[in-house]
């Protein structure tokens, strides 16, 4: 009834297009850590239409389905004579939706720094950037990386939505491998183990990081 | 078709796919609340099999795509003999992707509440069973207002997935207008409008009604 | 006297660090007695210990007639029933460094869930309960008030009433005043010097306000590393202390 041979033979085709799923997560993921990070300081620290501006933009991006933006962005552009390569394209569309999660992760982290630790930078004298990037930034970042973890996690598993737009990652190419040979149950029981071990290495990887970067109580 | 639809056009033909997405929404998250609620106590059971089956739900539907669930509804179940109507593959596989969900959030909140207000309850000596639903459950669901919101939005952002299975969802609608007109662009554009008009005030609404709690409260989400 | 309260070579060992090893104590009916020390000396074990908030490894408890056993190295007693437990606790009221209201109930419903759900009382005189008490403790105006609304001394007061309303024989005070604005601290001590001159109920009180201390107390005891060092009256211990440590320990609190 369920093929094994079938799935052993082709694990790695799956595996390499398991590949292509981590490398956009790990792409996707930096750019909306840093994207996230500028949408935040503008939306905290900017003029304010300037402010409520990327604000506005951030919500709308935020409350909407990733798939409809992966359909607008991909076919909107060309009407516009913008062609972008799929997987830049791809890159681009997740990092940004995921960015805007990122900016709300910043926001919360930049606003519970206590008032005190203000206090102190101004009354030790020490210029602007260095406290922010040496005192004010480093105590936000630390609580904030279990909502990246997570932000990460959700990447990876919604990164699938990509195979509209012709990228060659996990899901879309076990689809077609389905399709091709009539093995759905053992293809997409072999997608569902592959994402469930992606996962439980992340939350390995993660809590490890927790635990390297805790402050001694 | 001609080639200039009004945006009011595109409205009114994806307006029966709006119908779709809501049903199968508003059913789902029927689903996911009663799985929520049932996996995240059977979670903190004391009976080891009710224990294992429920974190084996929420880890297996948490650790997978929701898109290969959902796959796996529309072409695996009916190999195995399960043939279910579309409305019913896009109510179950969003109810318990979203169940998984909710029941982690269920069964930290109920976790953490009950560890704050242990000694409290131990002292004034108030019986278990009135502790649970006079103290700990009232505050574990302040505690889940907001990320059950934000759940329930995620809810919402997951229903276009269903046209991939064929549902005839908003997106499913806005294609088949695309496939008549051409006009991708503006379609996708009013998709995204109507998606913002639901999704924007939710999340306001959630929001409010957290701060509301908080308010009063206070203590309730430390 | 037969005492009210005992604790009898009761061990307690958190993750291998022994905190209490055979620690014995008895408290009168209606005797205050003051535990001060160190920090981590193992005073709040001892409160809670006897709550069984936390439970002893080993020893003995016992409250009005009521005991516990937990055994002694040679071996574990059989799990005491859940009846003998509520019976045990019902003896005991404790307040909490954080007050540990219920956030969600107001004052007057925070006041009155014990009375009726645990010990049976009629809601209206419950009620009349938890307001004569609201009085007594100087808080008639926040009966629907809830607790973030008050000030941190006034919430303690609230705790207090809380504890008072089960008419419990030993009420137990764990640094009641540690997390109070300075000025929010002379109005709890006010309360609970109130209470111990009106009441019958017996007291064990741990506290770093030494003043205080002095007046409250009829026994005080020093204790350090999970041992009673020297106990006597206040003004024996304050006044001539035998030991050198608790002369250092005083010497420390009182001149710092
Ligand atoms: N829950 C706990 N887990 C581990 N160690 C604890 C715990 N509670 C107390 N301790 C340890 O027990 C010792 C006594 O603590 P405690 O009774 O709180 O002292 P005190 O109230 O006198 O400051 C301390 O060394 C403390 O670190
Ligand atoms: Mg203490």
């Amino acid at each position: 009834m369920f093929d094994l041979e079938f799935l052993i033979a082709h694990l790695p085709v799956l595996l390499s297009a398991t590949g292509v799923t981590i490398l956009i997560t790990v792409l996707g993921m930096a750019l909306s850590l840093c994207l996230g990070l500028v949408l935040a300081v503008v939306q905290l620290y900017a003029a304010w239409p300037i402010a409520r501006l990327a604000y506005v933009l951030a919500q709308c991006v935020r409350v909407s389905p990733l798939l409809i933006q992966i359909y607008f962005v991909f076919y909107v552009l060309p009407f516009y004579g913008l062609t972008l390569p799929p997987f830049l394209t791809a890159v681009l569309i997740i990092g940004t939706h995921y960015g805007t999660y990122a900016s709300e992760i910043y926001k919360a982290g930049i606003r519970s720094i206590p008032r005190s630790q203000h206090d102190a930078v101004v009354a030790l004298n020490i210029p602007r950037w260095r406290a922010w990037w040496r005192i004010l930034l480093p105590q936000a970042v630390i609580p904030m990386i279990p909502a990246f973890g997570n932000c990460a996690i959700a990447m990876l598993k919604e990164s699938p939505l990509l195979s509209v737009i012709t990228i060659p990652e996990l899901v879309g190419v076990g689809r077609q491998l389905a399709f091709e040979t009539f093995k759905y149950t053992e293809v997409f029981t072999a997608l569902g183990l592959i994402f469930l071990v992606l996962s439980s290495l992340y939350s390995v990887l993660t809590r490890w990081i927790e635990r390297v970067t805790r402050v001694p109580a | 078709m001609n080639q200039t639809m009004s945006v009011l056009d595109i409205v009114v033909f994806v307006l029966p796919g709006l119908a779709a997405t809501f049903s199968i929404l508003g059913s789902a998250v029927i689903v996911g609340l009663a799985l929520a609620i049932l996996a995240g106590l059977g979670s903190l059971s004391s009976q080891r099999l009710v224990r294992v089956l429920c974190l084996t739900y929420i880890e297996v539907f948490r650790g997978t795509s929701f898109l290969v669930q959902l796959f796996y509804f529309y072409y695996v179940l009916p190999l195995l003999g399960v043939s279910l109507a579309p409305f019913w593959v896009g109510t179950l596989a969003l109810g318990l992707n979203a169940g998984s969900y909710g029941a982690e959030l269920t069964r930290g909140a109920l976790l953490a509440v009950a560890s704050n207000q242990r000694d409290a309850i131990i002292a004034l000596n108030i019986p278990r069973v009135r502790a649970f639903y006079r103290i700990i459950l009232p505050q574990a669901a302040a505690r889940m207002i907001l990320p059950m919101g934000n759940l329930l939005l995620e809810m919402m952002k997951s229903t276009p997935l269903l046209a991939l299975v064929s549902i005839a969802d908003l997106l499913y609608r806005g294609q088949m207008l695309i496939a008549l007109n051409g006009q991708a662009p503006i379609v996708y554009g009013v998709l995204m409008v109507i998606y913002i008009a639901f999704g924007w005030p939710l999340a306001r609404g959630v929001a409010l009604l957290d701060a509301c709690v908080t308010r009063r409260w206070g203590g309730a989400h430390v | 006297m037969t005492p009210i309260a005992t604790m009898r070579d009761i061990s307690k060992t958190y993750t291998d660090v022994p905190v209490l090893d055979r620690f014995n104590l008895d408290i009168a009916p209606a005797e205050k007695v003051v535990l001060i020390g160190p920090s981590g000396s193992g005073k709040t074990t001892v409160l809670r210990t006897l709550m069984t908030v936390e439970m002893p490894d080993w020893g003995d408890l016992a409250v009005d007639g009521v005991t516990l056993h937990f055994g002694d190295r040679l071996g574990k007693a059989p799990k005491t029933s859940n009846a003998v437990l509520r019976a045990y606790r019902s003896k005991l009221g404790m307040v909490f460094q954080q007050f540990n209201l219920f956030p969600h109930m107001t004052i007057e419903q925070n006041l009155v869930e014990a009375p009726i759900h645990v010990a049976g009382m009629r809601r209206g005189e419950a009620v009349d309960l938890a307001h004569r008490l609201l009085a007594q403790v100087g808080l008639s105006d926040k009966v629907k008030a809830f607790p973030n609304q008050l000030s941190g001394g006034q919430q303690q007061r609230v705790a207090i009433a809380r504890a008072l309303a089960m008419n419990p024989k030993v009420l137990l005070f764990d640094e009641v005043t540690s997390a109070l604005d300075p000025e929010r601290v002379g109005e709890v001590l006010e309360v609970i010097r109130d209470l111990s001159a009106e009441r019958s109920v017996a007291m064990l009180i741990v506290t770093h306000e030494m003043g205080f201390a002095r007046q409250i107390a009829d026994r005080t005891i020093f204790m350090e590393a999970g041992r009673i060092v020297e106990e006597g009256p206040p003004e024996q211990i304050f006044g001539e202390a035998q030991n050198p440590r608790t002369r250092a320990f005083l010497g420390k609190m009182l001149h710092p």
